[in-house]
């Protein structure tokens, strides 16, 4: 009969496992029930005005108890069925929406504004959870449900009574501008930690004698944004109307030469020199990086003070300056990280074979250090989408603009405006830079 | 020819060698044996240079390695070690050209030469260029970094622990088919192990090293027979003269066959010592030894045996 007893034994599995949910799928479908005994709607009679709240019971409507049932079809199913569920409730949530929306501003004067509160953003949240409860279970196609979900209703347009849609369609323009500065500030901040993280990563990773470095980029990271905001505003402020540009550039040229000869003389002492003059051209060159991708014009003008090119105690200067700043410890970090992760035999061999020093670095240590770099870059410019927001207090513009702005007016739907992109950006990059990082993985084979 | 003169490497006060002299002759294989930090990794090391020594000279033919560009100097040594020594980021055939690539031959030249040296070390080139170190077998991975040492044809082979991280049978094949081919070959090798069985099946001579220093030099059958020191007996154990054994070819000890017909038959290419434990396993006195095709040719009488082994027993 030993033919025969795998069959129940595996259908046994199967019922136990009926019985017992995944945890993070009850969790999910609890957020559920519970987002549905909230408030989700909240009319106003105008933009900045106090509203009066509605569930979702509040209008006749049979998408609640359809919601209802998806939830425990979402706690009892597994596997694909769950991510198809999971798509499902997504659309019904979004029809839900839409249809209060309109619902309840059927007979509201043009000021009338609906926003979503506690409950729609609950069950959002239950929908991610619910999300990643699916997609630990099946990597295949039950995963794609949510965006093919998430499109059929932007395409349908049920959010487009809701406030922060609205919002949207009156600041249209300066939303895409200030989307453009936002990404053009954080990637401009990402090249040059780039630009200066990967050399300094693999300084420290060359000797154990250059640890400090790491030391120093992790001492970066603990001053608070808004500290260094203040901190860089009247040093770039007095800088920038007393010194011209070409005795700026002329400094950091005659520095270069200056550190290699210090350098040979007394580390410490090139340190010194290296640090002022190497945030001055941080700064020149963030506002110039900055300035060549964003919307606003490029300016150099020679034989002029700084602030002429566009080097100032507030706007781009200090932000991207403050940005690539802190996006320099993840950089730096993984890039010595990946180095010193190179097994040490086959640095070995690549030495007995005749690899110059220069040749191993190319060959051997950059390419089997590069997936680790990537997650290092992945994490510079993920947390630097996020304090981009920042930003905005020293007028340098993005999407934080919106958050300040709505925060000062308590317009909370403008705040959305700001921090909703913000979120999807940055999801976004993620997704795309952990492809990238995939795709490399499978070359490098580490 | 590498030849070492007065070896010293001191790291602060302590002696990793002192003060080694050897020399391995042209086309000979010679082994670095001995316990683990006795410096026989360090001395292997100081040929191509990774390691410069504190005293002393190492010359390749009659040149000292010292007054040789480093680089060009490792070019023109093959370089073996452990199979984690292969660039996990390049595919097989890549790997086997790097030395090509450094020497700057041309695309079409180094892959062919790679072709051949892929099959030179058994691994069909079609099946295996296109892989990489991460699907290959630890002895596949150690061909490929043989093929590799051998892809610029260098006189001059260096082998630290090529065989030491596949398992037992696997190794006992690689040691067949590099013994094969070093015959053919005639490199001028350096090799380092610490297992005693390895070395004597495949040296012209072993080094015996301890803490710094050369115990004895000599051929295997020189070492069995006749330990020089404590330490070299010691080493050796009560193996040695299972070992010796292992050096003496069957076809040495053949009798002509007796007109019985053999209970058991074993191959004429065999050592003496497969013989040995054969006729133990199987309870005889003799045995049959059959050719290639598996004619019988002869016998091999225990007695006859016992006497090649104790033969020249102090």
């Amino acid at each position: 009969m030993r033919g025969s007893s795998p069959e129940p034994r595996a259908q046994g599995k199967t019922r136990s496992a009926s019985l017992n949910p995944s945890p993070v799928a009850l969790l999910a479908a609890g957020l559920g029930f519970l987002a549905l005994l909230l408030p989700w709607l909240e009319l106003k009679p105008s933009r900045i005005a106090v509203g009066e709240s509605f569930g979702v019971w509040g209008w006749p409507s049979v998408w609640p108890w359809v919601l209802l049932t998806l939830w425990f079809g979402i706690a009892l199913v597994r596997g694909h069925w769950r991510g198809l569920l999971l798509g499902m409730t997504l659309l019904v949530w979004g029809l839900l929406v839409g249809q209060g929306a309109a619902a309840l501003l059927s007979n509201q004067p043009e000021s009338a504004r609906v926003s979503a509160t506690a409950g729609f953003w609950l069950s959002l949240l239950a929908l991610y959870v619910g999300y990643f409860a699916a997609y630990c279970e099946s990597r295949g196609w039950a995963v794609l449900s949510a965006p093919l979900a998430l499109t059929v209703l932007l395409l349908l347009g049920v959010f487009n009574l809701l406030g922060p849609v609205l919002e949207f369609q009156s600041w249209r323009n300066q939303f895409a501008t200030e989307l453009w500065r936002h990404l053009s500030l954080s990637s401009s901040a990402v090249i040059l930690a780039i630009a200066v993280g990967v050399p300094l990563g693999v300084f420290a990773a060359s000797s154990t004698r250059y640890g400090w470095v790491l030391g120093a980029m992790g001492f970066l990271q603990t001053i608070p944004s808004l500290a260094l905001f203040g901190l860089l505003l009247p040093l770039l402020a007095g800088v920038s109307q007393a010194m011209h540009l070409e005795v700026a550039l002329a400094l950091l040229g005659v520095g270069v030469f200056a550190f290699r000869w210090l350098w040979a003389l007394s580390g410490g002492l090139a340190v010194l020199l290296v640090l002022p003059l190497g945030l001055l051209a941080l700064a020149i060159a963030g506002v110039w990086l900055n300035n060549l991708l964003g919307p606003d014009p490029l300016r150099i003008a020679l034989l002029a003070p700084l602030q002429e090119s566009g080097i100032r105690g507030i706007g781009a200067a200090p932000a991207v300056l403050a940005l690539t700043l802190y996006a320099l410890l993840p950089v730096v970090l993984n890039v010595y990280t990946g180095l010193r992760s190179v097994p040490e035999a086959v640095k070995d061999a690549g030495r007995g074979m005749g690899m110059s020093p220069a040749q191993l670095f190319w060959r051997v240590e950059l390419p089997l250090a590069l997936p680790l770099m990537l997650e290092g870059i992945r994490g510079a410019a993920l947390l630097t989408i996020g304090i981009t927001t920042v930003a905005a207090l020293i007028g340098a513009g993005g999407l934080g603009y919106f958050v300040l702005r709505g925060a000062e007016g308590g317009a909370p739907d403008m705040v959305l405006l700001g921090a909703v992109p913000i979120i999807a950006l940055a999801l976004l990059v993620d997704l795309a830079l952990r492809f990238a990082g995939g795709l490399l993985r499978r070359r490098v084979g580490t | 020819m590498i030849r070492f003169k007065s070896i010293v490497m001191r790291y602060g006060g302590f002696e990793a060698l002192k003060g080694v002299s050897l020399e391995v002759p042209e086309g000979q294989l010679v082994t670095l044996l001995g316990p683990s930090g006795c410096g026989k990794t360090t001395l292997l090391r100081t040929v191509n240079r990774l390691i410069e020594p504190t005293e002393g000279t190492v010359f390749i033919g009659d040149r000292d390695v010292r007054g040789l560009d480093e680089v060009e100097l490792r070019r023109g040594i093959g370089y073996v070690i452990q199979s984690i020594g292969l660039f996990p980021h390049m595919s097989v055939l890549e790997n086997v050209v790097v030395v090509p690539r450094l020497l700057g031959w041309k695309k079409e030249k180094r892959e062919t030469r790679a072709r051949e040296m892929l099959a030179l070390v058994g691994l069909e080139p079609p099946t295996f260029a296109g892989r990489y170190p991460r699907e290959l077998s630890g002895g596949q991975a150690q061909r490929v970094g043989l093929a590799r040492a051998l892809a610029a044809d260098p006189p001059v082979l260096l082998m630290d622990e090529p065989f030491g991280a596949v398992d037992p049978p696997t190794r006992e094949r690689l040691q067949d088919e590099f013994q094969k081919l070093q015959s053919e070959l005639r490199k001028t090798v350096l090799f380092v192990t610490h297992d005693l069985d390895e070395a004597v099946k495949i040296s012209d001579r072993i080094c015996l090293m301890s803490l710094g220093q050369v115990e004895q030099y000599d051929t295997p059958e020189a070492l069995l027979r006749s330990p020089r020191t404590s330490f070299v007996q010691g080493f050796l154990g009560p193996s040695r003269t299972l070992l010796r054994l292992s050096r003496i070819p069957l076809s040495r000890l053949l009798e002509p066959p007796d007109g019985h017909h053999p209970s058991a038959t074993i191959q004429h290419s065999v050592s003496a010592r497969e013989a040995f434990s054969s006729l133990l396993a199987n309870g005889l006195r003799s045995l049959g030894v059959t050719d290639d095709v598996g004619l019988l040719i002869g016998v091999v009488r225990l007695e006859t045996l016992l006497a090649a082994a104790s033969e020249e027993e102090p």
